[in-house]
C-alpha cells in the first residue's frame, strides 16, 4: 500500500503539485489563525498577570450609590467590612497572604502637616463654598493614619514608589505596638527621627481618641499619582502615617471594622476561580461588596485582543470549511480517473478499506511535506496578518494596549476609593506591545490536528461514493 | 484425474430494464475442471461476460450458487476469493498505469500475499517466460504495445499461482500473430501447470484451440 502510494504520487506529479500547493496554503492560513488566536490568549494572560495577583474586598460603590436615598449621607449608606467577613475569605483556596487596611483621619498638636498649598491654614482646611456666605469647616484633620496587618505587601513599597530611608517597616509583630512609619518631609518639618514620639487624635461624635505613636521607620515618596488637584493635607501621601492595624482600629473607635482587605493569590490566573469560589460559598453579599482585581483596566485592555481572537476563530473556521470543500472537490474530480485503478485493485482481491487507506497515505505524504514547509513560511504569514490586524485595530480605536510591568496596580489605603484614580489607570493602559505570533508546540499540534481533519474529511466524502459500488460497477464505469 | 475447480449451480442473473426483467443466466449449471481450457462463446449480450464476472467473484448471482472446489464463493467471501483463488485477465488489460510491468506483477503478488523471497526477480522470470525483456518490463506500461500489455496482464495472473484463470476476450485487441502466442500460453498453463482456464471469446479460431467450447443459450451454459 505504502509502495503503491509513493508510486502514485510520483507518477501523478501534476495532481500531487496541485494538492501540495493547496495544502500549503491551507496549512499557512491555519497557522496564521492559530498563532493569532494563541497570541491573543497569551497576551490576555499577560495583561492579567501584569495587573497583579491582588483581589481587593471593598464596598460595591456602584451598587451602593444605586441604593442610596436622595440626600442621604454617604457615611450612612456605606456598610462596613468586618474583620470576621474578611477572615472567611482569607481561608479560601488560592490565597497566599492578605492585608487588612483601616484608614482614619487624625489631627495632631505635636506635629505640623506637610503643607499641600500655601493658602491653607496651619491645621485646618477651610474652603469657601462657591455660593456660601460663611466659611465652612470641611476637614479638620491633617493626617491619615493607615493601619495595615503588615507592610510587607503594600505595593507602593514593593514597587519602589516609596523607599524606606531609615529604620524599618512594620510587620505582624508590631500588631500590639504603637509603632509608626512616617514620610521624610513630615519627619524633617517636625524634627522627627527614628525613636521620636508624637500624639495623634481622632474625633468621633465629639469623642476624642488619642494615641502616642513611636517612629520606627522613615520612608521617602519617590513617585506618586496622588498629588495634584484640590488635595487636602490629609490626602497628601506625605501626611500618611502607617501604623499597625490594631492602633488604627483604636483610633477608628472600632475593633471589628476595616476599610478594605487585599488578598494576594498564589497565581494571577486564579483570580476568576477565587471570585467564583467566594460567590459559590455565599461568603459575601455581592450586592453590597465587591471583589475587584483591576477588572475595569483588564476589560479595557483586552477588548481589542478579544476582537482579534474572535476574528482568528472565524477565520480558522472559514479556512477549515473552504479548505475541506476545495480539497474534496479536487479529490472527487480526480476520482473518476482513479475508478480504473480502484476496479483493478478490487478485481485483484484488494479490500475497499485498503484502497481508501492508500488514498490516506498519499494525502498524508503530501500533507507531511506541506506541513513541514508551512512551519517555516507560517511564521511570516502570521506576522503579516497580525501586523494588518493590529494596524486596523489601532486605527479603529485610536487606543492601543500596553502591557507594562510597572503598571499602577497598587491598591492600598484610601487610594482604593478614588474613582478618578481607577479612571486614570483605565485610560493610561495604552501603547502597544506586539503580539507574539511565534509558533509554539501547542500551535503545531493543533495545526497537525486541524489539517489532518481536513484531509480525512476530504478523503472520506469521495470514498463513500466508491465504497457503495461493487467491483463490477466500478469496472463498468471505467469502461464507460 | 478430473477435479472440479468451479461449479455453476442453477445460477440466475438478470437486470431490470424499466419494469422489464432481462434474464441473462437462468438456472445455469456447469462444472469446470482442472487441467482444461474452456471457451465460452456466443453473441454479444448473450451473457458471456456476466458469466465470467460471476465466476470471478466480481458480483453475486441473483439466485443459485457458484462453488469453488465445493465451497460457495459467497461463504468464502468475494474479496478473499478474488485475492486467493482466482486470476482474471481482462480485454482491456486493466493494468495500473503508474506502475511498470514488474511493479504490476509484484503488486498482485503483494495483494495475494504470495510468499516468494525475491518478488521482483520472480516477476521478471514470468515476464521473460511470456516474451518481455528487462527493458520492456521496466518501461512505462503505457508505452508497451497491446500484445505486450496483455502479456503483462497474463503474467500478473500467473504470478498469483491460482488454479482458476478467467479471461475476458484476451485477444480482442491483438493481431493474429500475437493472439496465437497468447492462446498457446493459456493452453500451456492448463496442460502443463494443471490450471483451469476459462476464456470468453468471439473468436471461433481461438475457441477451437481450447479443450471445451461452451455457449450460452436461453440462459443456460451448453457444451457445443
Amino acid at each position: 500500500m505504502i509502495k503503491n502510494a509513493f508510486l502514485s504520487i510520483k507518477k501523478n506529479i501534476g495532481k500531487t503539485i496541485v494538492l501540495f500547493i493547496l495544502m500549503c496554503v491551507i496549512a499557512n492560513l491555519v497557522i496564521a489563525g492559530l498563532s493569532i488566536q494563541s497570541a491573543t490568549s497569551k497576551s490576555m494572560d499577560q495583561v492579567r498577570t501584569s495587573l497583579g495577583n491582588e483581589v481587593t474586598y471593598s464596598y460595591n460603590m456602584k451598587s451602593m450609590m444605586r441604593g442610596r436615598e436622595k440626600g442621604e449621607a454617604l457615611d450612612s449608606a456605606i456598610q462596613s467590612i468586618t474583620v470576621e467577613m474578611a477572615n472567611q475569605l482569607k481561608e479560601l483556596q488560592y490565597v497566599d497572604h492578605y492585608n487588612y487596611t483601616v484608614n482614619v483621619s487624625v489631627s495632631s498638636d505635636d506635629i505640623d502637616p506637610v503643607k499641600t498649598s500655601e493658602s491653607e491654614d496651619d491645621s485646618t482646611t477651610k474652603r469657601q463654598m462657591p455660593q456660601g456666605n460663611q466659611p465652612r469647616m470641611l476637614d479638620q484633620n491633617d493626617f491619615t493614619v493607615v493601619g495595615n496587618t503588615t507592610m510587607a505587601y503594600i505595593s507602593e513599597f514593593t514597587k519602589g514608589n516609596y523607599v524606606l530611608k531609615s529604620g524599618r517597616l512594620l510587620t505582624e509583630k508590631d500588631e500590639k505596638t504603637k509603632n509608626c512609619i512616617i514620610e521624610t518631609n513630615l519627619a524633617t518639618d517636625n524634627d522627627l527621627k527614628v525613636g521620636s514620639t508624637f500624639k495623634v487624635t481622632a474625633t468621633h461624635d465629639d469623642e476624642e481618641i488619642s494615641e502616642t505613636l513611636k517612629v520606627v521607620g522613615i520612608y521617602e515618596v519617590e513617585t506618586t499619582d496622588q498629588m495634584g488637584g484640590m488635595m487636602s493635607n490629609r490626602q497628601n501621601p506625605m501626611n500618611q502615617i502607617y501604623t499597625s492595624l490594631q492602633t488604627a482600629q483604636k483610633l477608628n473607635n472600632s475593633t471589628t471594622n476595616i476599610s478594605s482587605a487585599i488578598y494576594y493569590l498564589d497565581d494571577p490566573e486564579h483570580i476568576e476561580k477565587f471570585k467564583e469560589l467566594a460567590e459559590s460559598k455565599n461568603i459575601i453579599d455581592f450586592e453590597t461588596f465587591t471583589l475587584d482585581a483591576n477588572d475595569q483596566i483588564y476589560q479595557r485592555s483586552i477588548s481589542s485582543l478579544e476582537n482579534m481572537e474572535s476574528f482568528a476563530t472565524i477565520f480558522l473556521w472559514v479556512v477549515i470549511i473552504t479548505g475541506s470543500f476545495i480539497l474534496c472537490l479536487i479529490l472527487i474530480l480526480t476520482l473518476r480517473s482513479r475508478f480504473y485503478e480502484f476496479g483493478v485493485f478490487l478485481s485483484l482481491g484488494e479490500s475497499k478499506i485498503k484502497i481508501i487507506f492508500q488514498q490516506f497515505i498519499e494525502i498524508g505524504i503530501i500533507f507531511s511535506l506541506a506541513f513541514a514547509l508551512s512551519l517555516t513560511t507560517g511564521k511570516m504569514v502570521s506576522n503579516v496578518m497580525s501586523a494588518m490586524l493590529e494596524s486596523s485595530q489601532n486605527n479603529k480605536e485610536e487606543m492601543v494596549m500596553e502591557i507594562k510591568d510597572d503598571d499602577q496596580t497598587g491598591i492600598q489605603g484610601n487610594k482604593r476609593f478614588d474613582k478618578n484614580d481607577i479612571f486614570d489607570k483605565a485610560m493610561q493602559a495604552p501603547t502597544n506591545e506586539n503580539l507574539d505570533v511565534s509558533l509554539t508546540t501547542e500551535t503545531i499540534i493543533q495545526l497537525a490536528e486541524i489539517t489532518g481533519l481536513i484531509c480525512i474529511a476530504s478523503i472520506i466524502l469521495p470514498s463513500i461514493y466508491v465504497l457503495r459500488l461493487s467491483p463490477r460497477e466500478i469496472l463498468i464505469k471505467k469502461e464507460g | 484425474m478430473d477435479e472440479k475447480v468451479l461449479s455453476f449451480n442453477k445460477v440466475c442473473y438478470y437486470y431490470k430494464d424499466g419494469s422489464r426483467q432481462v434474464n441473462i443466466l437462468k438456472d445455469a449449471s456447469y462444472d469446470f475442471e482442472k487441467g482444461k481450457t474452456y471457451a465460452i462463446v456466443g453473441a454479444s449480450g448473450s451473457g458471456k461476460t456476466t458469466s465470467l464476472v460471476l465466476a470471478g467473484g466480481l458480483d453475486n448471482p441473483k439466485n443459485g450458487t457458484i462453488l469453488y472446489k465445493g465451497k460457495n464463493i459467497s461463504e468464502i467471501g468475494l474479496t478473499k476469493y478474488r485475492r486467493d483463488y482466482v486470476s482474471i485477465v481482462f480485454q482491456s488489460y486493466n493494468l495500473i498505469t503508474y506502475m511498470n510491468a514488474i511493479q504490476n506483477v509484484v503488486s498482485a503478488m503483494d495483494i495475494s500475499h504470495i510468499k516468494v523471497s525475491n518478488k521482483k526477480a520472480y516477476a521478471m522470470e514470468i515476464l521473460k517466460e511470456l516474451g518481455l525483456n528487462e527493458d520492456e518490463s521496466k518501461r512505462d506500461i503505457r508505452k508497451l504495445s497491446g500484445g505486450q500489455q496483455q502479456r503483462v496482464a497474463i503474467a500478473r495472473a500467473m504470478a498469483k499461482d491460482v488454479d482458476l484463470i478467467l479471461c475476458d476476450e484476451p485477444t480482442g485487441n491483438l493481431d493474429e500473430e500475437t493472439s496465437k502466442g497468447i492462446i498457446q500460453t493459456f493452453v500451456q498453463l492448463a496442460h502443463e501447470k494443471n490450471k483451469c482456464v476459462i476464456v470468453v471469446t468471439h473468436s471461433k479460431e481461438f475457441a477451437s484451440c481450447l479443450d471445451v467450447q461452451l455457449r450460452i443459450h436461453q440462459g443456460q451454459l451448453q457444451k457445443v
